[in-house]
């Protein structure tokens, strides 16, 4: 009889909700725990990640059901790798990695790789509609006027960071949506921390850039790169 | 005071920096008013855009994370039932391994009848590469080290034979070069000879002759390599000297003529004129003078010293030949090396008619009463 991972009794919830990541994927892994906790702790990782890990995949790959199927896949790479996971480093990273690695797979199984940069065609979600990113970008609405709603920058926001070149994408994303660190990205991008520096600063100069077409009145100053 | 670039100062703002370095920065902002300013700057651009928000998140498909749950679970059981089947090896374990390697959901008593098909994935066949080690495997690897085994030992065998066979006929040069010696110092040229009564009557008689004449010192020269056994055997029966046979006592000669010739065999002579002659040395290249011993229970009494393969034969003109022959007389051109044209164990009937005695054989047929 298969046992329900996601009914939690509720003297457990307490301390289960105090445990880092990496306490239950390592009380996960010794095998010397009881199968109920065990399965307890593996159900409690996926639930916390269940948010910030689908809509980083729904990003990266551009389609909720592939996110979805990369979403699972992580999740069974983490049980597969989990002898891998060494005690001292960070969940949070190796997690991304893997579903990183997840989604590009995806990605290369069903062909649908969308490269985009500032000077690429692009047919956007099955949309036939041609043009640069900058075009993409530009308003239909000619009052500068009209000021964004919360909502509606973070959509703008997305879909901007969405429609930007893979690697400064891939940084942007990390830290802002993902909340990492320069030095967890660099981890799971397998590039230099003074990479994923670089990266972002770049993708925050082509988002004040992309402001700046869609409300030229007051144009905001781009990140220089030069010290202070 | 610290100097902070714009990248850290993002940093700081996106909250990608460690605790470390946010302390840093917020030490050298409280110190330096440019930098605070350029701060603020930085800091109003990010928010304009949106970049201080928190993140906008779409809401996960229902129930994602107990589907990815049971995702895992099925597919730990589906690799399980896998490793069941994987650790079959004949076709009716395999049948018999599918029919218990069930997913848990198909377990229920309404699904007796169904059987399920395990297939494998490439992650579970990947993951029971490296943590089991099947029977197959090990009937791979044991067939494979069959086949190795069964490609080296006759190579083995082989070239230790043929180092036996080597050493063998390294001596029998020896022993050669001491009969050429001891022929070249008889006025006739002749050999060794077998006499045809008393202690020297026997074909052994060759070793103990070389020996007393100081042609042959080691002793271990007259056995061959290639019979171990006998050298075993005849461990601690030293080879006498002339002199010590002709004085041994009837026991004590009856083991010397049976064990002095060693591990080879030596011409028995020749009759001419009802009288026996030693063979005489005319360089024959086809006449033998010494070989492996020959062996009574073999057939055309072949000598057992090289595993019945054949013999080293030591011919007249010092060239030393394996002869393979499982019938000397039958499949060579030779003269029978180990009987005379009459068919005897006995000298030969005429000059060249060679025959090699082992160490008791004698040079006349013995005529029973």
């Amino acid at each position: 009889m298969k046992a329900t991972l996601t009914n939690f009794e509720t003297s457990t919830e307490s301390t289960i909700a105090t445990m880092t990541d990496e306490q239950l994927l390592l009380g996960y892994c010794d095998e010397s725990n009881s199968e109920h906790d065990r399965r307890e702790w593996f159900a409690e990782l996926v639930h916390r990640y269940e948010r910030d890990l689908f809509n980083y995949l729904r990003r990266y790959l551009g389609d909720a059901d592939q996110a979805d199927d990369a979403f699972q896949a992580t999740f069974l790479q983490v049980h597969l790798k989990r002898d891998q996971f060494e005690a001292g480093r960070a969940f949070r990273p190796w997690l991304y990695t893997l579903a990183t690695h997840q989604a590009i797979d995806l990605q290369r199984r069903n062909r649908r790789h969308r490269m985009l940069s500032l000077d690429r065609q692009t047919a956007a979600d099955g949309d036939n509609a041609d043009g640069k990113l900058l075009d993409l970008l530009a308003s239909s609405e000619p009052n500068p006027a009209v000021q964004f709603t919360a909502e509606e920058r973070g959509r703008w926001l997305s879909e901007t960071i969405a429609a930007m070149p893979v690697g400064f994408r891939e940084a942007i994303e990390l830290v802002y949506f993902q909340d990492l660190k320069y030095r967890e990205a660099a981890e799971v991008l397998n590039v230099p921390v003074g990479t994923v520096k670089s990266r972002v600063h770049a993708a925050v100069n082509k988002l004040t850039e992309a402001w700046n077409e869609l409300f030229p009145g007051e144009p905001l100053a781009a990140v220089k790169a030069d010290e202070t | 005071m610290t100097r902070l670039s714009h990248e850290q100062l993002l940093g700081y703002l996106l909250g990608a920096l460690d605790s470390k370095e946010c302390i840093e920065i917020e030490r050298a902002l409280a110190e330096c008013p440019v930098a605070a300013a350029e701060f603020e700057k930085i800091r109003s651009s990010l928010d304009t855009v949106g970049l201080l928000d928190e993140p906008t998140q779409e809401e996960p498909p229902l129930c994602l994370a107990s589907r990815t749950c049971e995702f895992v679970e099925d597919q730990i059981a589906a690799y399980q039932a896998e490793t069941v089947v994987l650790r079959a090896v004949t076709a009716d374990a395999i049948q018999a391994a599918e029919e218990t390697a069930r997913p848990a959901d198909a377990a229920d008593k309404n699904a007796d009848k169904v059987l399920t098909k395990v297939k494998l994935s490439p992650v579970s066949r990947l993951e029971a590469q490296g943590r089991t080690l099947r029977k197959l495997d090990l009937a791979i690897a044991c067939s494979v080290i069959l086949t190795g085994a069964a490609l080296c030992l006759p190579l083995l065998f082989t070239s230790q034979l043929q180092a036996k066979i080597t050493g063998c006929q390294n001596q029998l040069r020896q022993l050669g070069l001491a009969l050429q010696n001891y022929s070249d110092l008889q006025p006739d040229g002749s050999f060794p000879a077998v006499l045809a009564n008393g202690p020297r009557s026997v074909a052994g008689v060759y070793a103990p002759t070389l020996l007393s004449n100081k042609l042959i010192e080691n002793q271990r020269t007259f056995f061959c390599p290639g019979n171990p056994q006998l050298v075993a055997s005849l461990a601690g029966k030293p080879i006498p000297t002339l002199e010590q046979l002709d004085a041994a006592p009837d026991e004590q000669l009856e083991m010397y003529h049976r064990t002095m010739g060693g591990g080879y065999g030596y011409s028995l002579g020749y009759q001419q004129d009802e009288t026996l002659q030693p063979p005489r040395n005319g360089r024959r290249t086809s006449y033998p003078l010494l070989a492996d011993a020959p062996h009574d229970s073999q057939p055309g009494r072949v000598s057992t010293n090289h595993d019945r393969m054949g013999q080293n034969m030591l011919f007249e003109d010092g060239q030393v030949r394996f002869i393979k022959m499982s019938n000397p007389a039958e499949e060579t051109a030779l003269d029978d090396p180990f009987h005379n044209r009459l068919g005897e164990v006995a000298a030969g009937i005429d000059f060249n008619d060679a025959v090699l005695g082992r160490s008791n054989d004698r040079p006349m047929p013995v005529v029973l009463p």
